[in-house]
This record gives structure tokens, C-alpha cells and sequence, in this order.
């Protein structure tokens, strides 16, 4: 009886606090939502939207003009999403002269960094320092550097708006899928994940992508 | 953190806090008014829920042992971000057995006794010296860690040249106890339970213990990862699924091993007419076969479960689960029939462990907190070769 | 030097008097514990009892084996055989563990849970009184001569003798001569001796040996763990440099 007594207290500690955390809307561990969850609701268009006054690079960072002239610029969905959750771990500095193509950000996701590249020449005015280090939750509110831009309005018809850049937006997720099929060490786990419903963990993304930054990169982060 | 972030309420601080406060009423109950007061133990039964949980904390602390064993003695360096929290939590779990032991102990002042008066006959001595030599292994194991912050680095090279003596002698006086804990029972065949009385007894409690061990540390990765997030300042503390299946494949390992054992000691043995005798015993044994060896195995042999984080969790809770029954089933279970009465712990023994296991829980997320438990693989491989590692660490900690 | 001493027991003189047991509470200084001696039973405060089984009476106190598991499982030495057989407890050494009453093979020793100094209590074969050349207050207590004391030698002897002599009164078994390895408290029944409540089924070995069989494994694990594990450490660091050699050598290859 005693044997009973103490696993129906382990089972009970456990239970409670999978409860609780029900309660508080977050998730544990176990239970994470993986990424293609998200991924496949984001499909279903319900959660998946992008702000119209938007301009998108094919650097997956996005552009915002300001009243007085500046850009805001900060990460995009699939930027945010693809890593499982980024965090800035640097900026470019204030008063830098950025030109396009150069690093604008480091993200880090556990321990690797990706760079994501400045869309436009420019010189920085400011950076979020707010955002720094932190996971992002709402890639359209965290702008991670303003800067002055003389050229935008010529180069700006490199950038994506509106619904054109919510197709190219599902398309490059799509092209993830693929890629991470490609690169996953165990191309049948993720085959058979993807198929079922999706539990591919973030973590396996991540360490997919510990060994496939550098491809990562050139794949989806390249102007 | 700020006080007042300290001292907000959360349920389980709420929690934690009447526990400990209740615990430490019944601590006081205990030292003042003597065992038969607050236990119910009685001269047939005398060991009961604390040494219970003695045998439980030495089981699930085996990590500390066998990652360890891994990484340096096996030069698997994949499992590397293992070895400080299984060594932390090997410590932590044998500061908590030992606490309970003093607890249970008749005359607690005499436990020092054990160091000058020998008697190289009795398992309990041996068990004794064991747990004295591993918790000084482990005291090693883990003082570069402290080391570290405090930037000491003549030390730390000084335990990098014997680490791996020490690491050697700690897997040697873990086999060594952790089996002998199966021992203690040899000597009374008539007493315990056929089901469970076996001269492999040693054997069986070495290899559960591993398995056991092992999912303890998948478990508290899960835990670990739900109490130390990313914005709570913590980092590396996410899960690392391809470390956790790899050791999920050594937990099957040792399962299978495990069974087999079983299987050949009751063929052996003649003991299958006792799985058909219907008996509280025969229940809790088909109980813990099929929740700690049966599913497991079963689950575990599919790749698809073993890689996925939601399967390997419940995976991992089935085979602490099996462990626990195992371990109570062996010290109180498959005691009570021959003892002639039905133990149930009293309100001061659960309170007691129960605050043992809250304190525990806490020492682990203050040292946590405040020392590099967990480390990159980069951190750590620069760490152990002496180089500053501040570089890599300022970008990587930096907010 | 003492002779080692012994009490044999013969249910079939046994009339149930008591006297053993007042005996046994007075040389021991233990209080009264029931007013029925009949219905009493070990504890810390009764190292013997009378248990009535039909017109049967059986008395239950510590066997005094000769290789018992108290002594052999106490970390801290805390039990010891005497001399003159008797198996003693020295409270100054124990740490309270509780080993011995777990391990005891007969469930004799008691424990004093109501005390903060506990001490394990159990029968001493008043070793006290023998090394005064005096023997046993209980077989001194006793009208019948039912529980006899002496030398082991000769108590063997005169059980033999009994069980040959009058094979139809006796079930043809001293308990108590091998049970456990054998110890100093022999026990002559008409009937098996599990009617009469006596720990049947055991082995004829010594308990110690079950454990020994064990612990005498350890050094050869300790050794050959040792070398095993130096040499997977060797080894495996071996295969590791070499794989980084080689490693080394086909990229500087690749930059010529």
C-alpha cells in the first residue's frame, strides 16, 4: 500500500502542476505545441497575418517608414518562427553607415547565431535595446533598429507587401519543410512527423540547424 | 532576483512553504519525542517509509554515476551537457538520503559511529563507506564548478589531473553500493517475499538502478526546462532532444537486461507459481512489471516514441514509476506479510520526507541559479581545458 | 575459560506456570507489561513469553545463534558473541539503524520507540549471573525442569538422548540445533515445531552466508571494474586522438 501511497503522490505532484500550468496558458515542455503545429494553423490563415504597411525583404526581415522619414526594421514571422524562437543577441551599432547586404542582426537560437542582412543602405539612428536578448513573441511590434534610408524609394521594389508577401511567405515556409528535410540527420523522423500531424520538436530544429546554420543562411536568409 | 519578485506568491512557493513549515513541526516532534511517537513503526516493521525513501533518492540519483562514466571514461562527449546536473543531482539526492537516515536514525547523535567503529561483515557498513566515498567523489566531481565563478584556477587544474581516478573510483563505489542496497535483503530469504527475494537481488538493483537513473535525469530535463526558461535568465536549459533519446536507448538497454534477469531468475528459481497466487503482493509485483519493465520496453523499442519529447516524457515517468514501486515493494511490500502487520507511514513521516523533498527541489534551483550548471558544449569544452571561456560566455549571457 | 552455555527447552515438561517469564522480568528489571503472561508478547520490556498453543505451552526468546545475523549485520559492531555463546548488545556503540531486528532470522530483538535513546532489547542468557557461576534465572525459575542449562555439549547430549529414548513423545527434531546455523536455545516438541509458532523453513546455513555470498564478490568487481574501466578510458581516448590525427592529416592535405 505504501508502494501505491508514494506513486500516486509522484503522479499527483505532476499532475497538478501540468493543471496549473493549464491554467496559466503556458505550456510544459512535454506538451509544447512543435513547431509544424504552429506552422500548419499559421496555413489556416487565422493567426497568420501581416500587417499591410509592411515591406518585406527576402532577408526575412521587414521594413516600417515612419512619419518623419526613418525605417524601423525588424525580424519577420518566418525569421522569428523558422529558429524556433530567436533572440537579437546584437544590433548594428548607432551611427553606423549600413550598406545593404551587410549584418544588420545576430540572432542566436541556443547557442548558434544567424546573421540576418541590412535590406537597405542606411545610416542606424537608433536600436531597440528593449528586445535585446529576449525571446520575440510579436516579430511585428519589435523593431530592432531605426535608421535613415536615402535610397528606399528607389530599391522598393525589392520588397514584398500585402498579399504578395504573404505567398512568398507560406512558399518559404514550405521551402523549410524541404530543407529540413534534406538536412535533418534522420530524414525519417521528420518525414514521418510532418505526416502524422506534426510533433517535430523545436529542439530537433535546433540541433538541425547547430549543423546547418551556414546552409540556413544562404538558403533563406540571402537577399 | 528582486525581493519582491522573491516574495510573490506562486502556487507552488505557497505550497512549498506549508510543507516546510509542517515538516519542520514534525522534525521537531520527532527529535523530541522519540520514534514510537511519531512513526508507525513497530518492532516487526522497523523500517518504514524513510528508509523506503532512502533506497528511491540512491536509485534515481544513478545518473550521477553512469553519465558520468560516459562522457569521461567512455569518451561519448555528445553527453556532455548531462554530466552537471546528473552530478548535482546524484549530490543533492544523497544529502537528501542522508538527512533521512539521520532522521530515522535511533540515536541520530551517534552517527558518526560508522567511522571508528567497523564491523567489514555487515552490508550497511559497506553501504555506509560508499555513500561516504561517492558524496566525496561527488564533492570533486562538482567543485569546478563553484571553482569557476570564483575564477580559482590553480584548483581547478589540480582536479583536472585527477579527475579521472576520480571518476573511476565514483562508478566503482556507486556499483558497488547501489547493489549492495539489493544485499541488505539477502539475509532474511525467509522474510521478504519470493517475488522479489532473490540471490541476483544485487544484480537486479544495479541494473534498475541505471535505467532508473537515467530517466530521472530525462524527467528533471522536462522539469528543468519548465522552471528555468529563457526569460527567467536562464539559458542552455532548453530541452536537447538528440542527447535525451541517446540516453533513452541506453535506458531500454538496461530495461531489457533488467527483464531478462527477472525472467531467468524465476524460471530458475521456480518462483512462476507465485505470479499466479492472487495476493496484494502478486498485484504490486504484475504492477510494477508492466509500469516500470513492459511499456517502457515497448515504447522505447519504437523510434518514433523514443525521439518524440511528449512520449519520452511519459516514458521517462513510467520508469521512476517502476522504481519507486520496485524499491517500496522490496523494503515494505514484500516485508508485511512475515511481519504480521500493515505499515502505513504516519502524518510526521510523509510530512518529513515531504519537506526533504522540497528542500531538495530548492538546494537544485539555487545552485542552479547561481552557479554554470548548464553550459553550452562550446562553454564547456573550454572550461575544462582552462581556457577563459568569457569571451563566448559575454555574448551568449549578455541581455 | 567459560564452557559455552546453552538452554534446551522441552515442550512436553512445560505446565505453562509462568515462572520463567516473572523470573526473566525480575532479574531484568522490566516492568509488569500485561497481567495475563499467557497473552503477552515480546517487546521491549519481555525478553521471553509463554505462548499457550492447546495444552501446549511453547517459550519464545532469543536463539543465540552461533553465527547470527544480528552481530553480522550491525555496521557499527554494536552486537557481539560472548564467550559463554551468549550474543550481547552494547547500546554505547548503536547508531539506531535497526538492521538487527530487520535481519533477525527468529524476529526477537525489540526496540524501545518511546524513548529518545532507544536501545535494542532482547534476552542476554544472563551472562551476568553465568559469569558469576550461577545459571539462567529463567531454568533456575522453572519447577518442572522444562527449560534446562548447561553446557551446549552436554544439553546436545541430553536431548539425543530424550528423542532416542522415547521416539513416540517427541517429534524427532531438535529445534534450534541447525535452524539458521545453529544456536544456544534447543527445543524439544511432540509436535513440528511451526505448530508451536517457530520460524520453520530455514536453512540449516547461517544467515551471514546468504550475504556473504555477495560481499565477497566485491573485490574481484572492485578489481577488475578498475582495470576495466582505466582501460575503456585508455582505449576510447586513444580511438579519439587517432580519429583527430587523421582528421588533421586529410585537411592539410586538402590545403596542399
Amino acid at each position: 500500500m505504501v508502494a501505491i501511497f508514494v506513486l500516486t503522490a509522484f503522479l499527483f505532484f505532476i499532475l497538478v502542476d501540468l493543471l496549473l500550468l493549464k491554467v496559466q496558458g503556458k505550456n510544459h515542455p512535454a506538451f509544447e505545441p512543435s513547431f509544424f503545429q504552429i506552422d500548419l494553423s499559421a496555413f489556416g490563415g487565422r493567426s497568420f497575418s501581416i500587417p499591410s504597411n509592411l515591406f518585406f525583404s527576402k532577408g526575412h526581415t521587414w521594413l516600417k517608414k515612419n512619419k518623419d522619414g526613418s525605417l524601423d526594421i525588424g525580424i519577420d514571422t518566418f525569421g522569428t518562427m523558422a529558429l524556433g524562437a530567436v533572440s537579437l543577441i546584437k544590433c548594428a551599432e548607432v551611427g553606423k553607415e549600413l550598406k545593404r547586404g551587410e549584418i544588420i542582426f545576430e540572432g542566436a537560437f541556443g547557442n548558434k547565431t544567424v546573421n540576418f542582412l541590412s535590406p537597405v543602405n542606411g545610416i542606424v539612428k537608433s536600436v531597440n535595446t528593449n528586445i535585446m536578448g529576449k525571446k520575440i513573441y510579436d516579430p511585428y511590434d519589435a523593431w530592432g533598429v531605426k535608421l535613415f534610408s536615402k535610397d528606399f524609394h528607389e530599391n522598393e521594389k525589392l520588397f514584398l507587401s500585402g498579399i504578395g508577401a504573404s505567398n512568398w511567405m507560406k512558399k518559404e515556409f514550405i521551402k523549410l519543410k524541404n530543407f529540413i528535410g534534406s538536412h535533418s540527420p534522420n530524414i525519417e523522423l521528420a518525414g514521418a512527423t510532418m505526416y502524422d500531424g506534426g510533433s517535430l520538436a523545436n529542439d530537433a530544429l535546433s540541433s538541425l540547424i547547430d549543423k546547418s546554420a551556414n546552409d540556413f543562411e544562404k538558403e533563406f536568409l540571402s537577399l | 532576483m528582486k525581493t519582491n519578485e522573491i516574495l510573490k506568491p506562486t502556487f507552488w512557493k505557497v505550497v512549498s512553504v506549508m510543507i516546510v513549515t509542517m515538516g519542520l513541526f514534525s522534525t521537531y516532534f520527532r527529535f523530541s519525542r522519540g520514534l514510537g511517537a511519531t512513526t508507525n513503526l513497530v518492532d516487526t516493521a522497523p523500517w518504514g517509509l524513510w528508509i523506503g525513501f532512502d533506497f528511491l533518492g540512491v536509485g534515481l540519483a544513478a545518473a550521477g554515476f553512469t553519465i558520468a562514466a560516459t562522457v569521461h571514461i567512455f569518451n561519448i562527449h555528445k553527453y556532455e551537457p548531462l554530466v552537471r546536473p546528473a552530478i548535482l543531482t546524484a549530490f543533492i539526492g544523497y544529502s537528501l538520503v542522508v538527512c533521512l537516515l539521520v532522521v530515522d536514525l535511533g540515536r541520530p547523535e551517534n552517527f558518526w559511529h560508522p567511522l571508528v567503529m567497523w564491523n567489514i561483515h555487515s552490508v550497511m557498513f559497506e553501504i555506509t563507506w560508499c555513500i561516504i566515498c561517492y558524496t566525496t567523489v561527488l564533492t570533486l566531481e562538482f567543485a569546478p564548478v563553484v571553482l569557476e565563478k570564483f575564477k580559482l584556477k590553480a584548483p581547478i587544474k589540480f582536479l583536472k589531473i585527477i579527475s579521472i581516478p576520480v571518476v573511476i573510483a565514483g562508478v566503482l563505489f556507486s556499483t558497488l553500493h547501489q547493489s549492495s542496497f539489493g544485499s541488505l535483503y539477502l539475509i532474511v530469504p525467509g522474510r521478504l517475499h519470493p517475488l522479489w527475494y532473490s540471490s541476483l537481488l544485487p544484480v537486479h538493483f544495479y541494473i534498475s538502478c541505471i535505467a532508473a537513473g537515467l530517466s530521472m535525469i530525462i524527467f528533471e530535463s522536462y522539469q528543468t526546462a519548465r522552471a528555468f526558461t529563457e526569460e527567467n535568465g536562464f539559458h542552455n536549459t532548453g530541452l536537447k532532444m538528440d542527447i535525451l533519446s541517446g540516453a533513452a536507448s541506453v535506458v531500454l538497454i538496461a530495461l531489457i537486461a533488467g527483464f531478462l534477469l527477472k525472467i531467468y531468475d524465476f524460471l530458475n528459481n521456480g518462483k512462476l507459481i507465485y505470479l499466479t497466487i492472487p495476493s496484494t503482493e502478486t498485484y504490486l509485483f504484475y504492477l510494477e512489471i508492466v509500469v516500470g519493465t513492459i511499456v517502457p520496453i515497448y515504447l522505447l523499442s519504437y523510434r518514433k516514441f523514443r525521439k518524440d519529447k511528449k512520449w519520452l516524457y511519459i516514458i521517462s515517468i513510467c520508469v521512476i514509476s517502476g522504481l519507486i514501486l520496485n524499491r517500496l515493494n522490496v523494503s515494505i511490500t514484500g516485508l508485511a506479510a512475515s511481519s504480521g502487520v500493515n505499515y502505513f507511514p504516519s502524518f510526521d513521516e510523509i510530512s518529513i520526507t515531504l519537506m526533504l523533498v522540497v528542500l531538495a527541489i530548492f538546494a537544485f534551483k539555487l545552485v542552479v541559479k547561481n552557479f554554470p550548471v548548464f553550459v553550452g558544449e562550446e562553454e564547456y569544452e573550454d572550461t575544462v581545458n582552462g581556457k577563459s571561456a568569457n569571451e563566448s560566455k559575454q555574448i551568449i549571457l549578455s541581455e | 575459560m567459560l564452557k559455552e552455555k546453552g538452554i534446551l527447552f522441552d515442550v512436553t515438561l512445560c505446565v505453562g506456570c509462568g515462572s520463567c517469564y516473572q523470573a526473566c522480568k525480575e532479574k531484568n528489571n522490566l516492568p509488569q507489561t500485561n497481567k495475563d503472561f499467557l497473552k503477552d508478547h515480546l517487546s521491549n520490556n519481555t525478553f521471553t513469553v509463554v505462548e499457550q498453543y492447546g495444552k501446549m505451552y511453547a517459550r519464545k526468546l532469543c536463539m543465540h545463534c552461533n553465527e547470527p545475523s544480528c552481530v553480522s549485520v550491525c555496521l557499527v559492531g554494536a552486537f557481539n558473541k560472548n564467550v559463554t555463546g551468549a550474543v550481547l548488545y552494547d547500546a554505547d556503540k548503536c547508531i539506531g539503524c535497526r538492521y538487527c531486528m530487520q535481519a533477525c532470522p527468529h524476529k526477537i530483538p525489540r526496540y524501545e520507540w518511546g524513548t529518545t535513546q532507544p536501545r535494542v532489547r532482547k534476552c542476554t542468557l544472563c551472562i551476568d549471573r553465568v559469569k558469576a557461576g550461577k545459571i539462567s534465572a529463567c531454568s533456575e525459575a522453572c519447577p518442572t525442569e522444562a527449560t534446562l542449562f548447561g553446557d551446549m555439549d552436554q544439553l546436545v547430549a541430553v536431548a539425543k538422548k530424550r528423542l532416542k529414548d522415547d521416539p513416540e513423545k517427541y517429534y524427532q527434531q531438535i529445534y534450534g540445533l541447525e535452524e539458521a546455523g545453529g544456536g544456544h536455545v534447543l527445543v524439544l516438541s511432540p509436535v513440528p515445531f511451526e505448530q508451536l509458532g517457530y520460524t520453520s523453513k530455514l536453512s540449516k546455513e547461517p544467515m551471514p552466508a546468504f550475504t556473504m555470498r555477495a560481499m565477497e564478490k566485491i573485490p574481484p568487481v572492485v578489481a577488475v571494474g578498475g582495470v576495466f574501466l582505466s582501460g575503456m578510458y585508455w582505449l576510447t581516448k586513444r580511438k579519439n586522438q587517432i580519429a583527430n590525427e587523421e582528421k588533421k592529416t586529410t585537411n592539410g592535405n586538402k590545403e596542399i
